[in-house]
């Protein structure tokens, strides 16, 4: 079936739907446009794609209510193309919000939850494009687990997940991006995990790689400081140019594997990890 | 060094069961369900077969379907934009339901092919094409891949390209082509194809075909670059002089970057275990468990604490 024919079947095959018709009933309420703020507490459905006009607002989703589900079922949460990537995309204070299955992508920050009473869950969202950092949670008692984050190949710093206070960053997948860097100045470091002032919780399962060929810039897979009980191990780390950096030889690494990093370890202390060259 | 002590093999063991899927219900269902949440709302429908998304947001199914097709592809995931960014950010989520092929073991049919960026395959069971899950064209980044059942593909489950996620499928009994490749790297009965991240996987039954000389080979995973970590794999058979192999790595493009972490899988009933092309640099074999293979790791470093079972 020649391409043409096999499009003008898709388009009778498929039948968009009133985007209300099969919500579920036990969302609180609907997000189905952007900008747009959650004053309440319960379970937030969007309902279709969205994307904001960062030339409008700079917050596409603002959780203002504390105890806040957001479940975007796989739909994306982006800017409208051209636009400049100086917005958040899902942002805000309310304490104890979950923000799950989201595709968010193009902005300044994906996703910045920042509270110090924190009780964070961020889970199975992908975040991509995004110009500082794709996941920033600040609040402690918090989890970010199981997203899959791509940094842009950018002449700015980025970071994948930045986290502050006691969080646990759990089996997220994080892809730095490496090309020649052609830009102004030095390169930018790109860290795929940020972590600070984490006092007990488990940087643990992330699988860290860089992608593509040649050298863009300095890659960090984890940068650990001022977290002495934390625990860094199982996670893969490959490709970087430093695998994991601590402020603090009380910061341990164990049980990581690193494969391809100029060096794995820098101011950890090793307390046994799979490194190979 | 003291190795990999977090992941010993109780806990690695413990993590597999944790990971298997349940049983398939019999009837006209026939998908994995455990590739996160589906309760939301659709798009649209995809009601018939063939058809072609090419336009953002989640598409759903809400029935089986089946298509007669020898060749093309029964759903088609978009395709470069008209501005060239080829971001269209398509999910498909089958809910459960199936995507049949009767075009049988001569067809060239793909049952899902992605064709943008971005995109997402979900929830889907694929059964009867020659490629279950196709998601390898160049300007394919980073498809996610999860929580779908194929079953009784003809040549291969799932094809994608290098920095694909796999995860959380279940790819059973892949042969039967009745195609003669031309291309030695096309003969192989594959369930999975490609690198990236390929975890928690399940792969049971690959057999070789006897469509042409060479084509006799059974692969579970052929890998091009990435890590593959806590999938189960069994019941890989070759036919007449080919090669059975759980994983195979062969040896990577000029210049390649390729780095290779293979660990906490579960192998069992076939050939060799993990077959390397060269013995590959940048390479990290551990904590898997081999048990009743001719050979459990052939040419590849062995980065210690595997377990071969007899």
């Amino acid at each position: 079936m020649s391409r043409a024919l096999a499009a003008l079947v898709g388009v009778v095959v498929l039948l968009p739907v009133p985007a209300r018709a099969d919500t579920p009933e036990a969302c609180t309420g609907i997000v189905d446009t952007v900008p747009f703020v959650i004053d309440a507490p319960g379970l937030w459905c969007v309902d279709r794609p969205l994307h904001l006009d960062t030339a409008v607002a700079d917050l596409a989703i603002e959780i203002r209510a504390s105890n806040v589900t957001l479940d975007c079922d796989g739909f994306v949460v982006g800017t409208v193309a051209g636009t400049p990537r100086t917005a958040t995309g899902i942002g805000g204070s309310g304490v104890g919000a979950v923000v799950r299955d989201c595709h968010v992508r193009q902005f300044d920050v994906g996703i910045a939850l920042d509270n110090d009473a924190g009780r964070y869950i961020v889970e199975h969202n992908t975040v991509r494009a995004n110009r500082s950092a794709g996941i920033s949670v600040a609040g402690d008692s918090s989890l970010v687990r199981d997203n899959h984050v791509l940094l842009p190949a950018s002449p700015w710093p980025s970071t994948g997940i930045a986290t502050s206070g006691t969080v646990d960053v759990r089996d997220n997948v994080v892809e730095l991006p490496i090309g020649d860097y052609d830009g102004p100045g030095p390169a930018p470091t790109q860290r795929a995990l940020r972590i600070d002032g984490n006092r007990g919780g488990a940087i643990r399962g992330n699988r860290i790689f860089s992608r593509g060929t040649g050298h863009y810039a300095t890659l960090v897979g984890a940068l650990v400081t001022d977290s002495p009980g934390a625990t860094v191990r199982e996670n893969v780390v490959t490709g970087m140019s430093v695998g994991i950096q601590c402020n603090s030889v009380q910061i341990a690494a164990a049980a990581n594997v690193g494969v391809r990093n100029v060096a794995f370890l820098a101011g950890c202390r090793d307390a046994g990890n799979v490194v190979v060259p | 060094m003291s190795g990999l002590r977090a992941m010993p093999v109780l806990a690695m063991l413990a993590a597999m069961a944790a990971s298997a899927l349940p049983a398939p219900a019999s009837g006209a269902v026939d998908a994995g369900t455990d590739g996160g949440p589906t309760s939301g709302t659709c798009t649209g429908y995809i009601d018939a077969l063939p058809a072609v998304i090419d336009a953002e947001g989640v598409w759903c199914l809400r029935g089986d379907l089946q298509t007669a097709l020898a060749s093309g592809s029964a759903i088609e995931l978009g395709g470069p934009r008209a501005d060239g960014n080829g971001w269209t950010g398509v999910t498909l989520d089958c809910r459960g339901f199936a995507i049949v092929g009767k075009g049988g073991p001569a067809s060239t049919t793909v049952g899902v092919r992605v064709r943008s960026d971005e995109a997402q395959v979900r929830h889907c069971g694929v059964r009867g094409f020659r490629t279950g899950i196709r998601a390898f064209d160049a300007f394919v980044l980073s498809p996610r891949i999860e929580g779908n059942r194929l079953s009784g593909n003809w040549q291969r489950g799932i094809d994608v390209g290098e920095d694909a996620l796999v995860r959380r499928n279940r790819i059973l009994a892949t042969g039967g082509s009745t195609i003669a490749e031309s291309t030695v790297v096309d003969k192989a009965v594959v369930a999975i194809r490609g690198g990236g991240l390929i975890e928690d996987n399940d792969i049971d039954g690959v057999t070789g075909t006897t469509a042409s000389p060479q084509s006799g080979s059974a692969w579970g995973i052929q890998l091009a670059a990435g890590t593959v970590l806590r999938n189960r794999i069994r019941n890989i058979a070759a036919v007449q002089d080919g090669s059975a192999r759980a994983i195979w790595v062969p040896t990577p493009a000029p210049l390649s970057t390729a780095t290779y972490v293979i660990a906490g899988n579960v192998i069992g009933g076939g050939g060799a275990g993990v077959a390397c092309q060269i013995p590959h640099e940048h390479f990290v074999l551990r904590g898997n468990v081999f048990a009743h293979l001719v050979r459990a790791i052939n040419t590849c470093p062995d980065g210690g604490e595997n377990i071969v079972l007899p």
